[in-house]
Order: structure tokens, then sequence, then C-alpha cells
């Protein structure tokens, strides 16, 4: 696809999205799924999340354009999206690794139990207060900090 | 028998309690109690050796005679050592004497809580999950119970390389974690690669986290402790800084088969004599027997890294048999190993049939011939070295009682067809008749037995003149019927074993190696073609032999009767023993019941509750596929790191396969290198949603 027709496909509302241009549904299924990963089922937090993904994809095959992988640009859009959330309601790194945000996920799905917070997925300013402080209290905390010590083999 | 002071099992306070309710691990007369033991000990081999030389010389000593003296000789002083401590220890729970102090038997004071931190691990390696998480929580809620939670962290230190089971544990672990509200408290840590087995496991441990810690409680899989029990040895260890560790004596429970159920039942009725026995000559210098006990964790750091032997095993490389090494490095660096044979709440299973026991003897036979080499180490304490040479004679005698039988029937037949010279030689002028000492070696034969049973009908007798306690073995007709049982099978297996035993230290000898494999913990039954295969040639040993003995002589046969029963039976032994049909039979009869199955103790009870509302799988790694919370566990668990090209690569590829096959098509390899990174959904797996795109897997770290 030439930049040309990357930008005839943004001018285009997703309703209207057809074949020939893949992005949309891609992006919807993609925003499900990691939505439902997150244990959200909230109509608003997905638009929010589809919105985010398609703008950081279309951003990123206007500066790649040609052949792209689109799953895999909106796949990283909104790995990129949910993590910048998370840690800005944290206040911490998120996506430093796989575990971390794994860590994360954990516990906003313990902290969204009831399904609370769905609604306030992705919200940037404000309505996350409590958020950071539910999700401190069920944070999994598989071993206690490491104290290193070195052992010395013993001989005979 | 009225001047007899007999205590019962939960004991009086006294004088070994001082004002604030410590109790001083402190044993009196060390030298005094040695010398006289082992100078008895010494006595009775002596006496043994002297008069199986006399029974042997009559006609003269032949060198197969000699060879029969020698053996019997190394022989009869290991079961010198093992009567002598029944013989105590039957003696000091007559007198209701503590093995220890010599004083009456003291628990500290309950009401103290404990002011130092302790840790309770649990190192696992493909069990069943269930059983581990369920022991653990009844402990958790049995210390609980005592009001010192405070004072307790558990941690299960996983080895787990079945993937499914890996999966099951940390699910297992969440969810105990929450009905507990443990979080924080209860830690799961599955180790990525599992160097020394059991060792390594701890090890690593105590590099990361022994720091938080002033004890650890070493529990096995399927072990379970009081709360009681674990305060008292948390006071203990409080009470004397000089202890590096305080071993309980485990009884055996939980097991239906007939086997299991013989074993329990002998161990609970002699098990704490011979532990009281031992108590009072090792004092501190006691061994560890690998699990329910408690151990400081700044001893254990300083001394217990253990060696690498030179060589390849399976008499080289990692110690297998860690315990025995543990408590000997523990002593050479001057912290007291003491067993304490009073703390009650302490349990442990054992395998249910003859088969799954002689495989975990394989294992132990290995890690105790290994300590061969251990046993000339600098600077280990010489009790340390004798516990050492107990482990390697408690497997090394089964060869040399073999081949004393094989000599033994060498000697009747050469005896059976040599003519008898009445005149040795041309100048005597008197005949020389032929000694009959038959009479003597059956002497010979019932002292040796005598020895054996006699510390075993002590044990009962103890419990008899106890005013309430045979109840819990179903009353004094009951016990005694089940010891006289018990003996009989004991006698009949005990040749199976030897026979065991021996092909195993030759194969060890020999270079056969076996590692860690996880042991078969539950009651299931040997079918008949298993105790064939594996007792067959046992069978045909026994036959060839009564036959051999028969055409030596048929007194001969009498006279080797119980060996060759013992190895012919043991087909049907295996099979019917194994059997939880026969195990609830004899059980309805009242036969080998343990306090535990009379009443048992909250810990017990709390236990087969929650195996009963424990579900019988989470799903394993197929619920990862589909289950948000489990698959963000999972990742969260994992090690911190990017994975290698290699690892991106291969894992891309087996969901590729995974994709096109379905996931349950994955081996056991392939699930596992999956679960080294946070697993994708199945609907991702399926993927791509729309023509014309690359199979997109994505990035690892991309996976929700």
């Amino acid at each position: 696809m030439t930049l040309a027709e990357h930008t005839i496909t943004i001018s285009r509302t997703p309703a209207r999205a057809s074949a020939d241009n893949p992005i949309p549904a891609i992006a919807r299924a993609i925003a499900w799924r990691w939505a439902a990963s997150f244990g959200v089922d909230s109509t608003a937090a997905l638009e929010r999340l589809e919105a985010a993904v398609t703008g950081l994809a279309y951003g990123k095959l206007a500066v790649q354009p040609g052949r792209v992988d689109f799953e895999q640009a909106l796949d990283e859009a909104a790995y990129l999206t949910i993590a910048g959330w998370l840690e800005a309601v944290l206040g911490e790194p998120v996506a430093q690794s796989a575990q971390q945000l794994s860590a994360a996920r954990l516990a906003f799905l313990a902290a969204n139990a009831d399904g609370s917070w769905s609604e306030n997925f992705l919200v940037v300013h404000g309505g996350t207060a409590g958020l950071r402080a539910a999700m401190e209290a069920t944070r999994v905390m598989a071993t206690p900090p490491v104290v290193p010590r070195h052992i010395e083999r013993q001989s005979l | 028998m009225a001047s007899a002071r007999i205590l019962s099992e939960h004991g009086v306070a006294a004088a070994a309690r001082d004002a604030v309710g410590r109790v001083r691990l402190d044993g009196r007369g060390k030298t005094g109690r040695r010398l006289a033991f082992f100078t008895a000990v010494a006595v009775a081999t002596v006496a043994g050796s002297a008069l199986m030389t006399d029974v042997l010389s009559g006609d003269g000593l032949t060198a197969t005679e000699a060879s029969i003296v020698i053996l019997f000789t190394i022989n009869f002083s290991w079961i010198a050592i093992s009567f002598m401590t029944g013989l105590v220890g039957a003696s000091l729970r007559l007198l209701g004497r503590d093995p220890i102090s010599l004083s009456a038997i003291a628990q500290p004071a309950r009401g103290r809580a404990p002011t130092t931190r302790t840790v309770v691990v649990m190192p696992i390696f493909n069990e069943d999950t269930a059983r581990v998480f369920a022991g653990l929580r009844a402990t958790w809620e049995s210390v609980a119970a005592t009001g010192h939670l405070a004072a307790f962290d558990f941690f299960v230190l996983s080895d787990t390389r079945d993937p499914d089971i890996w999966v099951e544990e940390e699910l297992a672990w969440a969810d105990h974690c929450r009905a507990l509200g443990a979080r924080g408290r209860l830690f799961y840590r599955r180790r990525e690669h599992n160097e020394e087995g059991k060792p390594g496991n701890l090890m690593d441990f105590c590099r990361k986290w022994a720091g938080h810690y002033d004890h650890m409680v070493v529990l096995d899989a399927d072990s379970i402790m009081a709360g009681t029990a674990l305060v008292d040895l948390v006071l203990m260890m409080e009470d004397n800084p000089q202890a590096g560790l305080i071993q309980s004596a485990p009884a055996p429970t939980g097991r239906r088969t007939l086997f299991a159920r013989i074993l329990q039942f002998m161990s609970r009725v002699h098990g704490p004599t011979m532990a009281t026995g031992l108590a009072f000559w090792q004092l501190e210098d006691g061994n560890y027997w690998g699990h329910n006990a408690i151990i400081r964790t700044q001893a254990f750091v300083e001394c217990c890294h253990l060696p690498i032997l030179s060589g390849r095993p399976p008499l080289g490389g990692s110690l297998l048999s860690h315990d025995f090494v543990e408590a000997a490095l523990l002593r050479r660096a001057g912290w007291q190993v003491w067993l304490v044979p009073r703390i009650e709440g302490s349990w442990e299973d054992i395998p249910g049939d003859p088969i799954a026991y002689a495989v975990r003897d394989r294992r132990w036979c290995q890690g105790n011939l290994q300590h061969i080499r251990v046993l000339p180490g600098s600077g280990l304490k010489p009790i340390s070295r004798l516990h050492l040479f107990m482990g390697v004679m408690s497997y090394l005698s089964s060869p040399l009682w073999f081949a004393l039988l094989a000599m033994s029937s060498i000697a009747a037949f050469e005896q059976a067809h040599t003519a008898h010279a009445f005149f040795p030689s041309s100048q005597s002028l008197f005949p020389s008749w032929p000694v009959d000492r038959s009479q003597d070696m059956v002497v010979l034969l019932l002292v040796t037995l005598g020895m054996l049973v006699v510390p075993k009908l002590l044990s009962c007798a103890v419990l008899s003149l106890e005013r309430d306690r045979p109840a819990a073995f179903g009353g004094r007709i009951r016990l005694w019927a089940g010891a006289i049982a018990e003996f009989v099978f004991s006698v009949l297996l005990a040749p199976v074993m030897m026979v065991l035993h021996t092909r195993f230290v030759a194969t060890i000898l020999m270079g056969r190696a076996v590692g860690w494999l996880p042991q078969r913990r539950d009651d299931s039954e040997i079918s008949w073609g298993d105790a064939m295969r594996f007792h067959g040639a046992i069978t045909a040993l026994g036959l060839a032999w009564a036959g051999v003995a028969w055409w030596i002589s048929p007194s001969f046969l009498v006279w080797i009767s119980p060996v060759v029963a013992g190895l012919i039976l043991s087909v049907p032994i295996a099979r019917i023993s194994s059997s939880t049909g026969a195990g609830e039979m004899a059980r309805r009869w009242g036969l080998f019941l343990t306090p535990e199955e009379v009443s048992p103790p909250q810990e017990l009870a709390r236990l087969d509750e929650l195996l009963k509302a424990s579900p019988a799988t989470r799903g394993g790694i197929m619920r990862l596929f589909s289950d948000p919370h489990a698959s963000a566990l999972h990742g969260a668990l994992l090690p911190t790191g990017a994975p290698t090209l290699r690892i991106s690569t291969e894992v891309t590829l087996i969901y590729e396969k995974a994709r096109r096959l379905g996931p349950d098509t994955l081996t056991r390899e392939e699930k596992a290198k999956l679960l080294s990174w946070p697993v994708r959904p199945l609907d991702q797996i399926r993927g791509p949603s729309t023509p014309g795109t690359a199979t997109a897997p994505g990035r690892p770290d991309c996976a929700p």
C-alpha cells in the first residue's frame, strides 16, 4: 500500500471501511482481544483502545509505507497504549519486561474483578485515583525481596 | 510395675524447664553414656562372634567357615547397635525419662511467643499438587490456631519440570493465597534450572532469601506438621543458641494399603523407642533425616553447601543423600544437632507397596553408598562418621547377609558330602568322633532373632503398661496381635529386601546411577503382572535355593526355610500387601491401628477435608490459553529478562504448530518452551484475522 493510499484510507470512516482497507477490522479485533485479556467489557473502553491503536498504527504506516504486517503493527500499538497507561497509573515502569506487564495485568484483573474499573480503562486524566491503591493491594508477591548471600561450597 | 513411672505421650512439666519455661538441650554424662553403650555393643558383638566361631570350629575352621565368621561379626555388630538402642529406649520410656536430660520429660511453655522469624520451606518436584498444597494449608491453619502465625512464612520451592504440573502449582498457590489471605506470607518460586536436585533447590533459596529468617523448617512434599510442633521447635532453637538443627521424629501416616498400614503401625509402636534410644547416645551429635526438622539458617548457609564428589555418578557427582552429610558438616563447624523424640505432631507419607518402597530404596542406596566417599572427610566428628557408616551399612549389610547365607549353604554342602575322618592322622590311637553343634547353631540363630525381635516386644510391653495408650492401637490384644502379624510379615519381607538391596549395591558398584525421580505417593495397587515382572527372578532364586538346600540336606532346608519362604512368596506378598482392600479388611479386624486412625488429629482431618475439596485438575497449560487470570499469573511469576533469539524462534514455531494442529498436539518439551514466556491466548494463536498478512504470532512480549 502506498502512502497516498494510506491517506485516502485515513479519510474514510470505519463504517465505510471496505475489504481493501483491513485496518479497522483488525484494529477492532485486536482491541477486543487486549481488552478481554484485562477483563474489560466496557464499550467506551473498547472504543478508546481501538481509536488509540488505530491512530498509532496509521502513524507507523505513515513513516514506514510499503508492505507491513498490519496485525503485528496493531498488536504493538495496543501493547504500547496499555503499557503507557499502566505506567501512568502506577507511577512505575511496566514495559521493561513481559513479566512486569503480566504482573500489572494480573493486578488490574484482581482489582477489576467486579468490573468496577472497566469504564476507567485507558482514561488518561482523572478517574483512576483509587485504581493505583487497588492494584497495589492485589499485586502478586510471589517472593520477598532478595537478600543476596554468597555461600562457599564445603570441601571434604 | 506399680513403682514404675510411666508417662502418657503428652509428658509433664519438670526440671529440664527453667523458671521462664525455657527448655535447655543439655545431655549430662555424655562420655559415660557412650562408654557404657558402646561397651555393651562391643561385648554383645564379641560374644556373638565367639559363639559362631565356637559352633563352626568344632571340627576345625575351614576357609569358608572363617569367611562366615567375619561376615557374621560385621552384621552382628550392626544388629547389636540396634538392639542396645532399643533396649535403652524402652527402658527410658518405661521410666518416663527424657533421653537427653534424663529428667522427666518437659515441653516448652507454649504461651511464649517466638521472638524470631522462621520460614517453612517445602521443596517439590513434579508432585501431586493437590496433596502438596492441602498439606501446606493444613499446616498453616494449625500454626494460625496457635496464635503465633506472625512468626512464620511459608515458601514452596518448586523444581517441577512437567509443564502441566508447573501450571497447576501456580494456580493452586494463587488460590490458597487468596483463601488464606496469605499474600506476602505464602511464597512460591519455580527454579529455572534444577541443578543438584533438592540440595541445590534449598541452596538457591538460601542465596536469595534466607537473610530474612532466623530458622527454616524443611518439609517434604508429603509432610505435615502441627502448629504446636513448629512452635515448640522454634522455642527450642531460641532457647539453645548453639543448636544448628533439631530433628523431630515424624510418624508415617495416611496410607491405606496393607503394606503401608503394617509399616505405619510398627513405626508408631516401635519408632518412639528407637528414637528415644538414639537420642540417648547421640545427644548433640544427632543426625538429620531430610525433613520435619528446624535448621538455623545462619548455620546452614555457613556450613551446608555440599561438596561435589569427584568422578561421575553413581559414586561421584552431586550427593543424593544430602541430609546425613549436612548434619556432619554442621557438627564439624561446632553446631549442635539434636534429635528430640518428644515433639508430637510431625507426620510423613511412606510408599504404599513393596515396589514403590524398593524404588525409593534404590535412590537412598546410591545416596548412602556415596557416603563411603564422605567418611574420610577431614574434621568430621566420630559420631558423625558413625552415622555415615550406619547409613552405608543399612544397605551394604544386605550383600553381606546374602554372602553369609551363600557361604552357609556351601558349608552345609561341604559338611554333608565330606566323610568324617575318624583317625585324622596315622599316629592317632583313638577315633575322633564327629561333633554335633546343631543345637548350638539353633541357640545362635535364636539369639540373633531375639535381638531383632526383643526391642519390638519391649515397645509393645511399654505401651501395654500405660493406662490409656493401648486404646490408640485398638486395645492391648489387638496391639499384640498386630505386633505378631508384623513380625511374620517382616520375616517374609526381609529376604526379599536383602536380595533387592544386594542387586542395588551391585548395580551401583558397577556404575549404574539413578537421579532424582518423583516418588510415587498414591495407594494404587500393584497388578499381578507388575508383581511378577519385579519379583519373578526373586521367586526363581527362592525355588532354586530351596531345591539345592533340600538336596544338600533336608535339615538344612528347615534351617534356611525362613529365607527361601520369603523369596518364594514374594509375588503374592507384593500383590496382596499393595491392596487397599486387604488394608481395609485388616482395619475392620482392628489390626495395625495407629493413634492417627483411631483419633485423627485436627491437622490430618483437615488434610482429608482439603483433599476432598481440591479439584482434580485446574486445567494445566490449556487453562492458560483461555483464562486471562491464569495467563497473567504465569507471566507475572516468570523470571525477568528477554528471550534469546533462539527461544523466540522456537516459541514462534511452536505457536505455529499449535495454530495449525491445535494446542493439544504439543509435546511436553514444547509446552515447557511455551511456558518459558507469557502464553498467548487461544484466539490469538488461531490468527491471522485477515487474508494476505503474514502469520503473525508477534513478539512474545506483546502477548496479552
